[in-house]
């Protein structure tokens, strides 16, 4: 790994002090590990430009940047960059699943969550916490400050996973109690009723959201490496089944990448940005992901 | 399948040990929080089922290795029986292993050059053939032998120390020919030194049908110089005991062997006899065993031939000699039950009391009740009557006198004619009663012509004369016919025989020509019945002595401590030195097979002996005749040239193999293969 990709390691960011320093560092990371393109010309003190196209007006032209690579970008002012995100994190017991691993997917989808939010609020863009399980159990309003990272972070870092999953009725409570469009992160592990999930996002669609959804799972529950005779508890339930891992992996490995698939078919159907995510991996491949999403958007 | 060793099959209940495991075995399982449940339960049901295949096949498996195991220690093995085509052609090979195919000359013994004629017939026969081996010596036969089977048996025969038994391999012959009615092919091979005692069995033959015949002789191509000892008489009465030993040269040449006689612990005499050459001569031997005789009832002697001759075993003749006074006298008293013998037996048992020695022991048993025991218990028997039923014991009575009884029968009224004959045939008749006589008699005077047998005491006798027997009347008597061999040592005084003596084998047969029931009343009136009784069971001042042929049952007297053992078979010294069971009854130790000749001999002290010696005449190897042997040949077989060519047959041959082997491998690769399915199906 290139020195600076440490900083979106999981476990790396996982000893880190506070949300802060998570962000910081994994943002800073991210951008300092990057080659030019896509993401050209961004920096940390991101300056808001986009590639000239015939028919811009040349005096937002930005020449120094011109000077600086030989090519025509315009410079955006901050009004045209007022996106309201909506950060969705899944706060149900099945979120502290670690499989044996140091980062629980709640930790991953945390880190994941603050540095999403430190990277729209570096944009300006207005940016909203929701936390959940079977209801919403946290909202934080859109806003733009940057201080308003303090309070992102610090509501992150109280989070602790509870109660059970219940995405469906999230996501329309979303829907209704949402004045603005803008861009829906849902980062969940997607442990509801398939059908269910769809329509909820479905409705996001229908008021004309964009939605991103980081599908976070462990390693563990993709994999099922686990040896001997294990008798599984629901976290969220109290059934268990009592199984023989070995004998069964290959089967249940097959019906989990049915599952993603499906997900992931369901939705780009809907136009619904998809990626699936392992808490062993650094962040790069969900930053990466949100700022395609981010640089496709008007 | 069988198997050789059943008791290891228990180890199969092992078998429980797995199963009571697999029932008890409760599986432990890890506890794991885990989000994806729906995920697992396609797949749960499946683990479980395969889970439980995998348990069971487990199990199974082992119990099927503990089951081999104890199935491989149990020794399995397989009869198969398969179904072999044979040509319809039957060899008989007659195999002489007698005695006198032990001679050995420069080139080897005369059996071993049998087995190799043998084998050499058998290799040139027919290889569909069907074999059957006679072994002449023990007349024993081994029969539907393929090749290879005959040839093994052939290797396997040892050689017996009777003589030849030419008899039983004819008839057996016979029976076949009979049998088979020329419908399958026969080829006979007689292989054997042919003795004259063989010889003569082949000439007393029927004659037999034969597709052909083969009869070799074995024979050695150098001189002869076997000598024998066949025959030993022991002579004379206590304090002047003589041997008389018969030796036979047949070798061709004169030759001059010392003869000794031995005790186990010393040397008595020694002897120098010179042979002609095909002569037969006694030597007759002092015997200075006074003082050993009186200490032992039965002492044994050997006589022996020194030099190497080619064959040992008939230069030594083993015998056992008993004087008088050592030997006890066991008395079978035997009647018909209706108690004609009540006034002996209460004479005998009164004798039995007033002799302090306790060397009078008496036995009362009923004709119909007689057993073997009671022959090998008693040395002196009464009868009370001659009757059908002592007519059927005839031949037990012979045996019983040959070895050394004495057998004493009374007259009576109404005798069986078929009993007398039977008796009188087997020679333990000493008179023949013909002609009943009314009337009573007197007895004569014993005179100086009477003659002295030495059968019975003489003292006894004197005793006898003191109650002037002479003046007693005795009823029911005879005319008598006396037996050739029979000497009349009592008459009445009209001249008829009362009291008639016969030697017959190492014993005696006494007939007294009055009847027990009538006559003895008047004797015990007079008071003479015990002196009468104890003259009539007295043992003479003859010495005893006994051997035994091969195909005879030895006896060893028992020891009072064998006798009380509750152990009914103990252990005796055979002649080859082995250790062999012998049965107990009464009062001797009984061995059906001596394995071989010279010496049998008790384990446990004191030590008694018993001498077993060849047949007279088997060792005699004069060279025989070939064209004596080629006419007897051609008297008892005929070559039957019409004999339907052979056909096939078919046959069954029943085989064992044995399978330990398949079960060892199978085990090793179920031990192989369990481990490996128990972790193939873990994953």
């Amino acid at each position: 790994m290139k020195q600076s990709r440490k900083y979106l390691d999981p476990v790396l960011l996982s000893k880190l002090a506070n949300m802060n320093l998570v962000a910081k560092c994994a943002v800073e990371g991210f951008f300092s590990g990057l080659h030019p393109s896509p993401f050209h010309g961004f920096s940390v003190e991101y300056s808001d430009h986009r590639d000239y196209h015939p028919g811009d007006e040349l005096k937002f032209l930005d020449w120094k940047m011109f000077g600086r690579s030989d090519r025509l970008y315009i410079k955006q002012f901050q009004q045209e960059t007022n996106l309201t995100a909506y950060v969705l994190l899944d706060s149900s017991k099945s979120m502290s699943f670690s499989g044996g691993g140091q980062v629980s997917k709640l930790s991953y989808g945390s880190f994941l969550a603050a540095a999403l939010s430190y990277l729209m609020l570096k944009q300006n863009d207005s940016t909203s916490l929701i936390l959940f399980n079977e209801k919403i159990t946290e909202r934080l309003p859109p806003k733009s400050r940057r201080t308003h990272l303090n309070a992102i972070l610090t509501t992150l870092e109280k989070n602790k996973a509870s109660g059970r999953t219940n995405l469906t009725d999230v996501l329309h409570t979303v829907a209704e109690t949402t004045n603005r469009r803008g861009l829906v992160i849902l980062i969940s592990d997607l442990l509801d009723d398939e059908a269910d999930i769809h329509e909820g996002l479905a409705h996001l669609k229908y008021l004309n959201h964009d939605v991103l959804i980081f599908h976070t799972l462990d390693r563990m529950e993709m994999e099922l490496e686990y040896e001997g005779l294990v008798q599984f508890e629901d976290m969220e339930s109290s059934s268990a089944i009592r199984a023989f891992p070995q004998s069964m992996r290959d089967s249940y490995r097959q019906q989990v990448a049915e599952f993603v698939d499906d997900v992931e078919k369901t939705a780009g159907r809907s136009g619904i940005e998809y990626c699936l995510l392992n808490t062993s991996e650094p962040l790069d491949k969900a930053l990466i992901t949100y700022l395609a999403k981010r640089r496709r958007m008007p | 399948m069988t198997f050789t060793q059943l008791m290891f099959l228990l180890g199969s209940l092992a078998v429980v040990g797995p199963i009571v495991a697999h029932l008890l075995a409760k599986p432990r399982y890890r506890r794991i929080p885990f989000t994806m449940l729906r995920f697992l339960q396609a797949g749960q049901k499946e683990s479980k089922s395969r889970r439980r295949f995998r348990d069971l096949l487990v199990l199974l498996l082992r119990c099927l290795i503990i089951v081999l195991i104890a199935m491989l220690f149990a020794r399995p093995r397989l009869f198969v029986t398969r179904n072999i085509e044979r040509s319809e052609h039957s060899y008989y090979l007659g195999l002489d292993n007698s005695l006198s195919m032990a001679y050995a000359d420069s080139r080897g013994s005369y059996f071993d050059k049998m087995i190799s004629l043998a084998t050499d017939y058998i290799n040139a026969a027919d290889a569909d053939g069907v074999f059957n081996i006679c072994a002449l010596g023990t007349g024993t036969w081994k029969k539907d032998l393929s090749r290879e089977l005959a040839i093994y048996h052939i290797r396997s025969l040892k050689l017996s120390a009777k003589a030849a038994d030419i008899n039983e391999f004819l008839s057996a012959l016979k029976a076949e020919e009979l049998e088979k009615a020329g419908a399958v092919q026969t080829s006979v091979f007689v292989c054997s030194d042919f003795t004259p005692h063989a010889m003569e069995q082949f000439f007393t033959a029927d004659s037999i049908v034969a597709g052909a015949v083969d009869i070799k002789t074995v024979v050695s191509p150098e001189p002869i110089n076997n000598a024998a000892i066949t025959a030993v008489n022991i002579g004379g009465s206590a304090g002047r005991i003589t041997a008389d030993v018969t030796v036979a040269n047949y070798a061709q040449d004169a030759q001059v062997r010392q003869l000794a006689v031995t005790t186990p612990d010393k040397q008595l005499h020694s002897v120098e006899a010179k042979l002609e050459a095909n002569q037969q001569k006694t030597v007759t031997v002092p015997l200075e065993i006074d003082g050993l005789a009186s200490e032992n009832e039965y002492l044994p002697l050997t006589f022996e031939l020194s030099g190497d001759d080619g064959l040992g075993a008939d230069d030594r003749f083993c015998l056992t000699i008993s004087t008088p006074e050592q030997k006890s006298v066991n008395l079978l008293i035997a009647d018909s039950g209706a108690g004609e013998t009540f006034l002996p037996y209460v004479a005998i048992q009164q004798l039995s009391k007033m002799d302090s020695a306790g060397r009078l022991s008496v036995r009362q048993v009923n004709y119909d009740d007689l057993r073997n025991s009671d022959f090998d218990w008693a040395n002196v028997m009464i009868c009370s009557a001659i009757n059908e039923k002592l007519g059927r014991l005839s031949t037990d009575i012979k045996d019983f006198v040959q070895a050394g009884g004495k057998v004493i029968l009374f007259a009576n009224e109404g005798l069986s004619e078929r009993a007398v004959q039977n008796l009188w045939a087997d020679g333990v008749l000493a008179a023949m009663p013909n002609k009943f006589l009314e009337g009573r008699q007197y007895l004569r005077a014993q005179s100086d012509d009477d003659p002295d047998v030495t059968a019975f005491d003489p003292r006894s006798l004197k005793s006898l004369h003191n109650y002037r027997v002479n003046s007693i009347l005795f009823k029911a008597v005879f005319e008598c016919q006396q037996h050739p061999e029979s000497a009349c040592l009592w008459r009445f005084r009209d001249g008829l025989g009362f009291l008639y003596c016969k030697r017959a084998g190492s014993g005696t047969a006494v007939f007294v020509n009055t009847s027990a029931a009538d006559s003895l009343g008047s004797l015990t009136k007079s008071g003479a019945s015990l002196a009468f009784f104890g003259y009539l069971i007295s043992r003479g001042l003859q010495i005893q002595q006994t051997s035994f042929a091969p195909d005879q049952r030895i006896l060893l007297p028992a020891s009072e401590m064998e006798r009380e053992s509750a152990d009914k078979r103990l252990w005796v010294e055979a002649c080859d030195g082995s250790k062999v069971p012998a049965a107990l009854s009464d009062s001797y130790l009984v061995l059906t097979d001596a394995a071989g000749v010279g010496w049998v001999r008790t384990l446990g002290k004191p030590i008694r002996y018993a001498g077993v010696n060849p047949e007279p005449g088997e060792t005699d190897m004069r060279k025989p005749d070939p064209e004596r042997i080629a006419a007897l040949g051609e008297r008892v077989f005929t070559v039957a040239a019409e004999q339907k060519a052979a056909g096939v047959q078919s046959l069954e041959e029943k085989e064992h193999k044995p399978l330990w082997r398949a079960f060892a491998w199978l085990l090793i690769g179920l031990l192989v293969f369990e481990p490996a399915v128990a972790n193939r199906m873990k994953r």
